[in-house]
């Protein structure tokens, strides 16, 4: 497939071929690891959601970095790609806020209609 | 008669040349060493290496003519290549009328512009330097003739500036967007909602007409170039200055409808009046500088207007005036055909390569904000979906309700899909178009891979629960429905970059489009991993 004349670019030019297979191999572990983490550790609940997360993050870090170039790109890449993820922290840090406030029964939700309507289903 | 020309190889110039010959007279031209060759094809020319700018390259070179015309001007400083206005309307300017009276020449015919003023009053130093020059001319003691052209028009030679042409590929040259009419203050509420509508032949023409007031007053270069001609022996013209323009003042609007009938165009384009202040703002960003086809300078003067008093001009020489009007001007739009290898070098190096002062193209720039307004966009979902099922009591659990097999089976296939992406590319990169098309065409299998299975699985839990179900399912088709969207769309454009792949348009050193796509591939991949984890998982 690859044309002869053309066969000792490779060498020459600079290739991250290698890490990439590397990335996905380890991908696939870590979607591996998520897919065992809730029969392995089912309890405590949010050590699990914590666990899992984590390895979200990590995957999707690796396709940012690697496939995304960020690491073989200049500061300015990183800096843009990573903008949003200071917006994302304030965001989940006033939710988290509003969650807290739900579980002291200080906001209520219209729970009854949705479950008329689950019963409705069955 | 023996005449001396600078600028012969300029626009106005060639055809100064042509007329010059054809009265019968003797010239001898100006070139800047290494460009002597420029005028090979003029046989009958004798030519002279010098710089104006340099007073002992010029040392000699008029002996035994009669007369000069100088011709030498720019539109455009250079700092950086050491021509600015007053460099050569000016000081060589000086330089050539000292030279010209040491040699005793009869006449002195100079190259001025219309609208040149004194330093205090002047908008730009274009004016006021060739303003200077004149005086310096008419203190010199030689006789001397002065043209002071409007816009000059008429088909120009490759590379050459010519206001046309130049405004044809700049503005008629961008398709669908509508067409500047430049104005000194803020433009009125009738003006702006005329502006938006193309198809209000009623509201456009008026637009054409009023929206911006300053005139131009176009002369055709062999109108010029004849006058020049004739000036360097007409009693007449001793000590005259010209104000040259053509018969009819032409507002701009009705100038670039005249350019888009010239074009080939039946109909007007869209015009829509834009406040001058706007593009100077454009004019200050940097980077922005060079995508527009005009400076400060040039915008300040198109403003000032371009008419001048044409009766003296068409009375003491022999020329049948030419009408700027769409079969004269035609020239323009097939001009155009000479850019093509310009124009991509203009947007390589705009779009394609590292813009200096980022060191990142403006499309990865644009794309990485873009990807940035995605994260954003997905997160707002994911907000929703966590303080919504936190408020949920007895929230099912996705194994029981989804099918987990089939799912870690997309998963890897989108997964794979980045990896073959990032191989195609490499492939490209390294110039092995085999290894570039075998990966693409894998990814573009996989994407559509995952699509396909996406679908099959919406058929599948549609028939046996709605959206409307219950918080569960509402969020489980909201949030695979928005990033299924995303993947078709990026199928759909991996497929047209294999295409264009195909096709051969891209090369190891030129191939945006691909990286780009693939940034955003791989972003959908990325979304994927996180929604995979919480709708499915958790």
């Amino acid at each position: 497939m690859s044309e002869p004349q053309h066969a000792d670019d490779h060498t020459t030019h600079e290739s991250h071929d290698a890490a990439y297979w590397k990335v996905l191999a380890a991908l696939a572990v870590f979607t591996v690891i998520e897919l065992a983490i809730p029969s392995v550790l089912p309890e405590p609940r949010w050590l699990l959601v914590v666990l899992m997360m984590l390895t979200a993050v990590a995957k999707a870090a690796g396709v940012a970095l690697y496939y995304m170039h960020i690491k073989y790109e200049k500061p300015l890449v990183a800096l843009l790609a990573f903008s949003p993820v200071i917006f994302v922290g304030i965001f989940f840090f006033l939710i988290m806020a509003d969650i807290t406030e739900v579980d002291k029964g200080g906001w209520t939700f219209p729970e009854t209609q949705v479950e008329t309507k689950a019963d409705e289903a069955h | 008669m023996k005449v001396f020309v600078t600028g012969a190889t300029g626009f106005i110039g060639r055809y100064t040349l042509r007329k010059l010959s054809e009265a019968g007279h003797e010239i001898r031209a100006l070139t800047r060493p290494g460009s002597e060759d420029k005028l090979a094809d003029t046989p009958d020319v004798e030519t002279v290496s010098g710089d104006i700018n340099d007073p002992e390259s010029l040392d000699g070179a008029m002996e035994g003519c009669e007369a000069v015309v100088h011709l030498v001007g720019v539109i455009q400083e250079r700092p950086e290549a050491g021509v600015t206005f007053e460099r050569i309307h000016l000081e060589g300017a000086k330089n050539v009328i000292n030279e010209a009276k040491k040699a005793g020449v009869s006449r002195f015919v100079l190259m001025s512009a219309n609208g040149v003023k004194p330093r205090k009053t002047a908008v730009s130093a274009y004016q006021w330097t060739k303003y200077e020059a004149e005086e310096y001319l008419k203190e010199s003691g030689l006789d001397y003739v002065v043209f002071r052209p409007s816009v000059v028009f008429g088909r120009p030679e490759a590379g050459q500036p010519e206001f046309a042409s130049q405004l044809t590929r700049d503005l008629l040259g961008i398709p669908l967007a509508p067409l500047p009419l430049f104005k000194a203050g803020l433009p009125t509420l009738a003006e702006l909602v005329k502006s938006m509508f193309p198809f209000a032949k009623k509201w456009q023409s008026s637009l054409a007409a009023e929206g911006s007031t300053f005139e131009l007053q176009p002369i055709s270069v062999e109108n010029l170039s004849d006058a020049i001609a004739q000036s360097v022996d007409l009693p007449a013209a001793r000590n005259q200055t010209y104000e040259a323009g053509g018969r009819d003042r032409l507002r701009w609007g009705e100038m670039l409808d005249i350019l888009t009938a010239a074009s080939g165009r039946k109909k007007p384009r869209w015009k829509a009046v834009v406040p001058a202040f706007m593009i100077h703002i454009l004019l200050s960003l940097p980077g922005i500088r060079n995508l527009l086809p005009l400076s400060h300078d040039q915008l300040d003067m198109l403003l000032e207007g371009n008419v001048c008093s044409e009766t003296a001009f068409f009375r003491d020489f022999d020329v049948e005036a030419i009408p700027f009007n769409a079969e004269t001007a035609a020239y323009a739009a097939e001009v155009e055909a000479v850019k093509p290898e310009k124009e991509a070098e203009f947007l390589l190096r705009h779009y394609d390569h590292p813009v200096p002062n980022t060191g990142v193209s403006h499309a990865k720039f644009g794309m990485w904000v873009f990807l940035a307004t995605e994260v954003m966009f997905f997160t707002g979902l994911i907000g929703a979906y966590v303080v919504l099922r936190n408020a949920t009591p007895d929230w099912p659990d996705p194994s029981e309700r989804l099918s987990l097999g089939l799912t870690a089976v997309m998963t890897f296939i989108l997964i794979m899909s980045s990896v073959s992406l990032v191989m195609g590319l490499s492939g490209l990169q390294q110039g092995r178009m085999g290894k570039f098309r075998l990966y693409f065409a894998l990814t573009v299998l996989f994407g559509a891979t995952f699509v396909g299975l996406q679908v099959y699985e919406w058929y599948h839990f549609l028939s046996h629960h709605l959206p409307s179900e219950d918080m569960f399912w509402g969020f489980f088709y909201t949030l695979t429905g928005f990033h299924g969207a995303h993947v078709s769309i990026g199928v759909i454009a991996l497929i047209w970059v294999f295409v264009q792949g195909l096709r051969g348009v891209y090369t190891p050193t030129s191939h945006n489009t691909v990286e780009m796509t693939g940034l955003y591939w791989h972003f959908v991949d990325l979304v994927w991993i996180i929604l995979f984890t919480i709708i499915y998982l958790i």
